[in-house]
């Protein structure tokens, strides 16, 4: 989705000819009107397989690393070039002045589902002349996520997206043997 | 019957085992953390806290520096206020509103930790840099209120502190109450209308009302009035404290600008004060490239207030280590640190204020282009300065200077001589009473012969006009953070009768809104204060 927006032009929401605070409203919450979760686990013959699903509905976040960083300047304003967002490439916003970070441009939906779990299991039997038994297993954490939340992750508690750790996406393999 | 007494008694003596058991308990005191009673516990913890008042005009916080970059871990202004640390001490913010703003300077950088929109005068309420100069000058005010609170006869007596030691805590009073006069004229001059807390307003109970400028004014004479029988005369304290010299040069200058903050002139007693300064035995210091240089401490000739800073004592990036490294091009071997950041550089028309043979701009023009034709990016557009220089007069090193050469010892004068008597010389010029031209004139010449080296700067009588006066004021004051408040008195800062290079955004210069002659509330403030209400036009 490509979205545009005017550096500089804001609404003069109260209509007095002047743009300043008195033009804020209260945006939108951070807490999620609906949860949802679902898990299943299911077996056949020697197989097991199960996943846990998780979502959020209508939950806000206030993209503050776009707001921070996806700007011009901060790359080419200093003395030394620095990183920043690729949120300029849509933007295309210099940030020579700083009242961009109270715009709602950066207020997004961040309704999500998430895949947190997925396992796969094979129970081989007796191995080893019946001294052992084996299982095999295989997991992925952090499966997907379903969002159209432009920041790493829809997931953030307080609302405002400016300092989180990623998530690790981790693949476990599992070798169960049993001595008997 | 029996029985159940028993069993009274041991439920009462068991009460009451639990009830002295919690008395004790609750006498508990924090193990880990200062309180203010054992802070102020003795005369010199008394001594502590007013050296925290000083120390916190030169310093951004407790710790400042940090060798691993900005911050030093222990901030009096949080980052959500002001992003970079180096940024958030008092002399800093108060170059950014009062020399920045105007044709003494533009900045070359412009990224989320500089002082956006501040030369262009687009500033908003959100902008962080007028933030920090706000939340600043409320920092220190908070402390002295607390110190005034300590302080009380009540809590002294309490604390047995008495004779000799109660007297010194008076005297440390009239300082603190000075110093917060001090911040209140900042906040006077910078944003018209703040809020107004005092000691008698107890932290934490009711929120702050707002004083309008004129109020505020009165309050602040009154101030500095009443506290006068309890400073030392001048030049009596120690280095770097306030005594009455500072308090009649405070004095001088609100009269000076009284017009502006209150719509009445107290010309008279603008020159009352600078006469009062001038008999109490000041000079001007013979050298005036000897002003700004890192062993500045020992021209107490001329220097009526200052704030210290040293290399290894009050490591910040801010205070006079930014004003020795912020002019651009400027070579460290020239300004006495490990060399320039390249962000701030002079409009040509102020430089053309000074004339061939005036020392004073100390301009650096070597790879300079006179005009300033770019604001931002281009560090060679628009001359330099190595007005302060991180070496003594002899062009050594200081004692305490710092081996890596990022930190300053430069002092910087709050007030000092060249001021008084521009004040003297303008305040007769707008017909000021209890003096006269001739010594005006005597003391501007005073000025431009040091500033010439000899006579062939002096002026006559017929050339001390009004516009005169700030055009001098411009060169002998430059980046002493007087240049906004010495535009407005004279009409020129926002309208169109005076333009300099990049002056509301555009190269050439334009007027305007009169709005930006104050600055506006911070919208943090704003909205945590409904007492408040913005500046007209923000």
């Amino acid at each position: 989705m490509i979205r545009t927006a005017i550096e500089g032009l804001f609404e003069d929401v109260n209509r007095d000819g002047i743009i300043n605070e008195d033009d804020k409203y209260k945006g939108k919450q951070a807490d999620p009107n609906m949860f949802v979760g679902f898990s299943t686990n299911l077996t056949y013959k020697d197989w097991s397989f199960g996943f846990v699903l998780r979502g959020s509905f209508n939950n806000y976040v206030y993209n503050n690393v776009y707001s921070n960083i996806g700007r011009l300047n901060q790359a080419i304003g200093g003395p030394f070039i620095s990183n920043i967002s690729s949120n300029y490439l849509t933007t295309q916003f210099k940030g020579t002045t700083d009242q961009q970070l109270l715009s709602d441009y950066y207020l997004e939906n961040a309704s999500f589902l998430k895949m947190d779990n997925l396992n796969v299991g094979y129970n081989v039997g007796q191995i080893l002349k019946n001294k052992a038994t084996l299982q095999l297993s295989a997991t992925v954490q952090n499966v997907f996520v379903i969002t159209k939340y432009t920041g790493l992750d829809p997931e953030i508690s307080n609302g405002v997206d400016n300092n989180l750790y990623p998530r690790p996406r981790i693949y476990a393999l599992g070798i169960n043997l049993h001595f008997q | 019957m029996k029985n159940n007494i028993f069993k009274l008694l041991l439920a009462s003596g068991l009460l009451a085992a639990v009830i002295s058991g919690c008395t004790k308990k609750l006498d508990l005191t924090p193990t880990n953390d200062l309180t203010a009673d054992k802070v102020y516990s003795t005369p010199e913890g008394y001594k502590e806290a007013i050296a925290k008042i000083y120390l916190a005009m030169a310093m951004p916080g407790n710790v400042g520096n940090n060798s691993s970059g900005g911050w030093g871990g222990s901030p009096d202004i949080p980052k959500e206020i002001l992003s970079d640390e180096g940024n958030t001490d008092f002399l800093r913010g108060l170059w950014y509103l009062q020399c920045l703003s105007t044709d003494e300077a533009g900045w070359t950088y412009h990224s989320n930790t500089d002082p956006l929109d501040i030369h262009q005068m687009q500033w908003s309420s959100i902008n962080q840099t007028v933030a920090g100069a706000y939340y600043r000058s409320f920092f220190q005010i908070t402390l002295i209120n607390d110190f005034i609170r300590q302080s009380s006869d009540d809590n002294l007596a309490s604390r047995g502190i008495t004779g000799a030691d109660a007297d010194n805590i008076h005297h440390y009073v009239a300082e603190a109450r000075f110093l917060r006069a001090y911040q209140y004229w900042v906040l006077m001059d910078l944003f018209g209308n703040p809020p107004f807390v005092t000691e008698n307003d107890p932290i934490g109970v009711g929120i702050p009302k707002q004083i309008k400028r004129a109020d505020l004014f009165n309050y602040i004479d009154s101030e500095l009035v009443a506290i006068q029988p309890d400073l030392a005369a001048p030049k009596q304290n120690e280095y770097g404290r306030v005594d009455q010299a500072a308090d009649w040069a405070l004095l001088a200058r609100i009269y000076l600008n009284a017009e502006v903050y209150t719509g009445k002139p107290r010309y008279t007693d603008a020159i009352t004060y600078c006469n009062k300064i001038i008999q109490a035995g000041y000079s001007l210091h013979t050298d005036y490239k000897e002003l700004m240089l890192a062993d500045n401490n020992l021209n107490t000739d001329e220097f009526i207030l200052t704030i210290p800073y040293d290399g290894t004592y009050t490591q910040s990036y801010g205070g006079t280590t930014m004003l020795a490294h912020a002019p651009a091009g400027v070579p460290g071997s020239l300004s006495g640190t490990n060399g320039s950041w390249g962000c701030a550089r002079i409009t040509q028309q102020f430089v053309s204020l000074f004339a061939q043979g005036d020392q004073r701009g100390q301009f650096y023009t070597d790879g300079q282009n006179l005009v300033m034709n770019s604001l931002l990016d281009v560090s060679t557009d628009g001359y330099s300065t190595s007005k302060f220089r991180n070496v003594t007069r002899t062009g050594d090193p200081a004692p305490h200077a710092d081996p890596q050469g990022n930190f300053s010892d430069i002092d910087f004068p709050l007030f000092r001589l060249g001021e008084i008597y521009l004040i003297y010389a303008e305040s007769v010029l707008r017909g000021g009473e209890g003096g006269d031209k001739g010594t005006a004139l005597d003391y501007i010449n005073k000025l431009r012969t040091r500033a010439y080296g000899d006579n062939s700067g002096n002026i006559s009588s017929s050339d001390l006009t009004l516009d005169f006066i700030l055009n001098e004021r411009g060169r002998e004051l430059m980046w002493e953070c007087c240049r906004r408040t010495d535009l407005i008195r004279f009409n020129e800062f926002t309208t169109g009768t005076y333009l300099w290079a990049w002056k509301g955004g555009v190269q050439s210069g334009t007027g305007v809104d009169s709005k930006y002659n104050l600055y506006p509330i911070p919208s943090t403030d704003l909205s945590s204060n409904p007492n408040l209400i913005q500046n007209s036009g923000y």
